[in-house]
């Protein structure tokens, strides 16, 4: 089930950009540097963040906001991934997630109560988007949506057919639309490693949601709501699993690729009554699946393949800083970094 | 001790010795309801004490379960998640007696989801976190409410104890010299008086005699 490793397509075009992959991926940071990084302090940290290529500029070392730091980071990654794929269709793959988060947020805003809803203005939105955030906050509270791509139009007018509709309603209707449009660019975009990787996405997000509202106690029907279509796992087996035990489940899915990762992740939710492990194994997995674009001479794989690394990257330097910040246990901080991509 | 200022008669002696009965009586029954506040007091405390660690205990599981959140989740995705919650919480605050002292009761009344949020883009961590903060909200609510009546208490016992002491110490000593100093003076008075008798029956017999 993995990406069948090299092809032979003439993605010659991506040489130059491969080949920068090639030298940045040389600056990811690895498992032993997130360690490290547990004993230093923050202006030691934000030097080794120097020493792999982080865009500081304009940061006080004596009051660092690493926040700050990461969120320049990655609009910055965004806009260098997007501008060396130079392909529209992967490009909005890879981009709508941003969109949709923007317009949730939109949604959101627009439901909240008079007395909670935040000044207009004041809402921050993501601008390495397809559709710049400040452009889709204007589109959304002029109601001139004809100014938007399809599918964003096509979730607002479902929105504007629904009276009160309820928070996690938003999210939920928001997130298979985006996922849904996620399979659809990257099956356009031609890149079958991309197409590959949401597929799986999918599969994982269904079985980890399976778990989820399986150990909440909700009913069939709120898991009916959220299961997404477009994954190898198909829906009905999925639906089919859910009114039996978790462990049933867990033996019934044997043959998958990620039955280690799936018994594993369960074997720890037994002893601990948390998914947490099994979210991390599943993020692993998709790691690994990732890493398999590496074998791409020249191709999208590599950059798509640094953009998944990166955000994996910046993930676990929350994960780090928000242990250090907060003096929580070591352990726990480092039992829950995501597998590296180098 | 302090003798109250009293005419020294009978009258007096009466009042005295019905406001010392009343004062006995009055130091018995606050010593009575000492004793129960402060064994009430005694149970609550420890009814706090195991209620607080057990907060405390379940605070810290979900904070370090939201801080986990915060990181494994962008920040922007966290807060859109949590941007409205969908539970409703109504505290209909009242009042309950203990020894006749009006201590605060709340009563909570939860309706709705704790989870607001779609669960594909969102962390197992904050599963967790939201489902221990929802948990514990009762138990926030209950310790509010021991840890006020504690304080009410604590300040009742305090004013029944200078109640005690002013009785024990003060009202009833001075009562008891009082009422030791006008039997002394009516005695006194009396002794003066059959003095004063015997003398003029003297002075009669005197007269007569001569």
């Amino acid at each position: 089930m993995y990406f069948n490793g090299i092809n032979f397509k003439d993605n010659s075009e991506y040489s130059y950009a491969c080949a920068k992959i090639r030298a940045l991926e040389n600056k990811l940071l690895t498992r032993n540097d997130f360690i490290r990084m547990l004993d230093l302090d923050n202006e030691q940290i934000l030097q080794y963040l120097i020493d792999h290529n982080y865009h500081v500029e304009g940061i006080d070392p004596s009051d660092v906001n690493f926040l700050q730091v990461f969120s320049n980071e990655w609009s910055s990654v965004v806009e260098m991934v997007t501008e060396m794929l130079d392909n529209e269709m992967i490009n909005k793959a890879v981009l709508i997630k941003y969109d949709f988060l923007n317009l949730k947020i939109l949604v959101k805003t627009s439901i909240q109560n008079d007395e909670e809803r935040q000044n207009v203005d004041d809402i921050k939105l993501f601008q390495v988007t397809t559709v710049p955030g400040d452009d889709l906050k204007e589109i959304f509270f002029e109601g001139n949506f004809d100014r938007l791509p399809d599918y964003l139009k096509h979730e607002i007018k479902v929105f504007e057919q629904i009276e009160n509709i309820s928070p996690s309603a938003v999210d939920i209707i928001l997130d298979k639309a985006m996922y849904s449009k996620l399979l659809d660019f990257a099956n356009k975009s031609g890149s079958e490693f991309l197409y590959k990787y949401y597929q799986r996405l999918v599969d994982l997000k269904n079985l980890l949601n399976l778990f989820r509202l399986k150990s909440l106690n909700k009913e069939f029907k709120d898991y009916s709501m959220i299961l997404m279509e477009g994954g190898l796992l198909d829906t009905s087996t999925l639906s089919k699993l859910y009114a039996e035990s978790m462990d049933m489940i867990v033996n019934r899915l044997h043959y998958l690729d990620y039955y280690n990762e799936l018994k594993a992740g369960f074997d720890y939710y037994e002893q601990t009554n948390s998914l947490s492990e099994m979210e991390r194994l599943f993020d692993n997995w998709m790691i690994e699946f990732v890493k398999t674009g590496k074998m791409v001479l020249f191709g999208p794989e590599a950059i798509i393949g640094y953009y998944f690394a990166k955000e994996n990257e910046l993930k676990n330097l929350r994960i780090v800083l928000t242990g250090k910040e907060n003096n929580l246990d070591k352990e726990m901080v480092t039992e829950r970094l995501r597998e590296n991509y180098v | 001790m302090a003798v109250i200022k009293v005419n020294p008669n009978r009258m007096e002696l009466m009042n005295l010795k019905k406001r010392l009965k009343l004062a006995a009586r009055g130091h018995k029954l606050l010593k009575g309801k000492q004793d129960e506040l402060v064994q009430r007091f005694i149970e609550i405390v420890h009814e706090n004490r195991e209620l607080r660690i057990s907060v405390e205990e379940e605070l810290s599981k979900a904070y370090s379960s939201f801080l986990i959140a915060k990181a494994v989740m962008p920040e922007e995705e966290l807060e859109e998640a949590i941007m409205i919650p969908s539970m409703e919480m109504h505290l209909t605050p009242g009042q309950k007696a203990i020894m006749n002292l009006r201590v605060p009761t709340f009563e909570l009344k939860a309706g709705g989801d704790p989870v607001c949020y779609g669960y594909t883009e969102t962390s197992v961590e904050l599963d967790n976190a939201i489902q221990i903060f929802a948990e514990i909200l009762k138990k926030l609510v209950r310790l509010a409410e021991v840890e006020k009546s504690v304080i009410e208490l604590a300040e009742e016992i305090i004013r029944t104890r200078r109640r005690v002491n002013a009785l024990e110490y003060i009202l009833m000593p001075n009562l008891q010299e009082t009422i030791k100093f006008v039997k002394m003076k009516l005695d006194e008075n009396e002794r003066s008086t059959l003095a004063r008798l015997m003398k003029v029956k003297d002075i009669v017999r005197e007269k007569r005699q001569s």
